[in-house]
């Protein structure tokens, strides 16, 4: 089954996933409504056989940052990313190994207290992902059974990778 | 002991500290292991002793300079790091790249292949306590790595492909000096099995022990040689040809109870697939529609690609590496992360040690050939 049927299958039983502006070249890419993302994982996994979870991660888009409030200016009504939209942007690649079918699910959530449902359980490749985007997001994953830090230190403050983390020097520096 | 161990005999639990500075752990990991006698019932794998921040150095650095961050992922196996970084900044960016540079890259990485396979062979069996094999498997990487350093200077980290192609074409007396080498090495893959594959300690220390199903691979997210030893028959190069992959002809080997043999001997049996794709790109390359021209066709050193997300992904030696990219129009990556197999591939430890004995945790550990470089990135 083609990913266009499967999106259409898809579409009838979750409201708001819709085709993404902002595509991943390359590959079919669908944004999720936060609260649908398992139930459309689940889907995926169980009906269309897409058993394998290729990457979890996670993009800062906050309301101004120096540089995307450059482009954000120049670019076109219908800007390939979700620049300035003050959201935490996650990414799944999830494929059918057998049909060879590579889809990319988009969610977007506020970057306030930032929560999503974990997909632990459906795909065990998200325990550690989930775990990353965690640690150098600090986006909460809820359902997951092990949620802390994987890449930096207990000690760590605060999360690197958003565009507004400030280094607090330790006594290392 | 069997597993019915008595009651009477039952031990008290002790937590052991396997790394993070110890030999078979191949670099800086540490498990956190709790037995019961001889057997481990919890395992918990802790990573990040080399966490270097790579995926915010790279929103720092053009795209050109990101470039010798790639290097020190996977260290042992640089070429596929550069490959699959350039691979998503070209689709990103919508850059062409001369067919020339296709093949020398195919060329490169499967180089690269057999050299990282042959540190996983060496060390493996020293591992396993074998010490001999790593004396043959060093001799033939050298070679290897003599004729990077030919091509590019770098002996473990390449930087040799780059945005757009790669960095110089092949130098005189390279291709004569390959093809000798290809010529030595294919018979020592059978030298190879008569030394290790089939010697009895080894086969009992690694044979039936560590299995991994194909489902729990699966689930796991595992690839490359660690999710073909169990089954599944997935190799990006089939799966998803990049560079000049479908012009070449090639197996894919694979195994099917996915234990630490299994997973050692798809690797045997890939450096003998990858010294024959080596050979088709040298003969590819001496043909001559395929002259040597500019190796990088009209790339700027300051790339700027339009805003916008790309992934691309290779196999890599150690499974399926992926960079996603995304661009804001400016001149650095506004974010680029790495999926490196080796962070998938360990994290399946806390499931498949429980219940093993302490004596296969090295086994099993080795098996899947980690890279805490890319593990930790």
């Amino acid at each position: 089954m083609p990913a266009e049927e499967i999106f259409l299958n898809l579409q009838a039983s979750f409201a708001g996933l819709v085709k993404s502006e902002a595509q991943v070249k390359g590959y079919p890419t669908w944004t999720v409504p936060a609260q649908a993302l398992r139930p459309v994982c689940d889907r995926l996994r169980t009906k269309f056989s897409f058993d394998y979870l290729d990457m979890v991660t996670a993009v800062d888009w906050p309301a101004s940052a120096g540089a995307v409030t450059q482009v954000a200016a120049s670019a076109p009504a219908a800007a390939p990313t979700a620049a300035g939209r003050d959201v935490f942007e996650l990414v799944y690649l999830i494929s059918a190994l057998s049909s060879g079918i590579r889809v990319c699910l988009r969610c977007e959530i506020p970057r306030k207290e930032p929560s999503i449902h974990s997909l632990y359980g459906i795909y065990m490749a998200a325990d550690w992902q989930e775990r990353e985007v965690y640690d150098l997001f600090g986006i909460n994953f809820e359902g997951h059974p092990n949620l802390k830090r994987v890449l930096t230190p207990e000690t760590q403050q605060g999360h690197p990778l958003r565009k507004d983390y400030v280094h607090v020097p330790d006594s290392y520096d | 002991m069997t597993d019915k161990t008595s009651a009477a005999l039952k031990a008290d639990q002790m937590f052991i500290n396997f790394g993070p500075q110890h030999p078979s752990t191949h670099g800086v990991l540490r498990i956190a292991l709790t037995v019961e006698g001889e057997v481990v019932v919890k395992a918990a794998p802790d990573v990040g002793y080399l966490h270097r921040g790579m995926e915010k150095l790279f929103e720092a650095r053009t795209y050109s300079q990101a470039l010798i961050l790639t290097d020190r992922l996977d260290y042992i196996s640089a070429m596929h790091n550069n490959l699959a970084y350039c691979l998503a900044v070209e689709r990103l960016a919508g850059v062409q790249v001369p067919l020339r540079a296709e093949y020398l890259r195919v060329l490169t990485a499967e180089l690269n292949r057999i050299a990282s396979h042959l540190v996983f062979f060496g060390t493996f069996a020293v591992d396993m306590g074998a010490f001999t094999p790593f004396l043959y498997a060093f001799r033939e990487r050298e070679m290897i790595l003599d004729l990077f350093e030919m091509l590019c200077g770098g002996r473990l980290l390449y930087s040799y492909v780059r945005v757009g192609g790669v960095s110089a074409d092949l130098p005189a007396g390279w291709t004569e000096k390959c093809r000798e080498f290809i010529a030595f090495f294919k018979p020592r893959l059978k030298d190879y099995d008569t030394l290790l594959s089939t010697n009895p300690i080894f086969k009992s220390r690694t044979d039936g022990v560590g299995l991994i199903s194909a489902a729990q691979a699966l689930s796991w997210g595992l690839s490359g040689p660690n999710l073909r030893a169990s089954g599944p028959d997935y190799d990006v190069r089939k799966a998803e040809p990049y560079c000049v992959y479908d012009k070449l002809n090639f197996k894919v080997p694979v195994a099917r109870t996915g234990s630490c043999w299994d997973r050692y001997y798809c690797r045997m049996l890939e450096m003998g697939q990858s010294a024959e794709i080596a050979l088709q790109c040298l003969d590819a390359l001496a043909a001559p529609e395929l002259a040597p021209e500019i190796m990088t066709k009209g790339v700027p050193k300051m790339l700027k690609p339009a805003a916008g997300q790309a992934y691309a992904h290779v196999e890599a030696s150690r499974g399926d590496l992926g960079f996603y990219a995304v661009s804001d129009g400016s001149l650095s990556p506004y974010r680029m992360h790495v999926r490196g197999p080796s962070f998938l591939n360990v994290a399946i430890l806390q499931e498949i040690l429980t219940g093993c004995k302490i004596a296969d945790v090295v086994a099993i550990l080795g098996s899947l050939d980690i890279v805490l470089g890319e593990v930790d990135r």
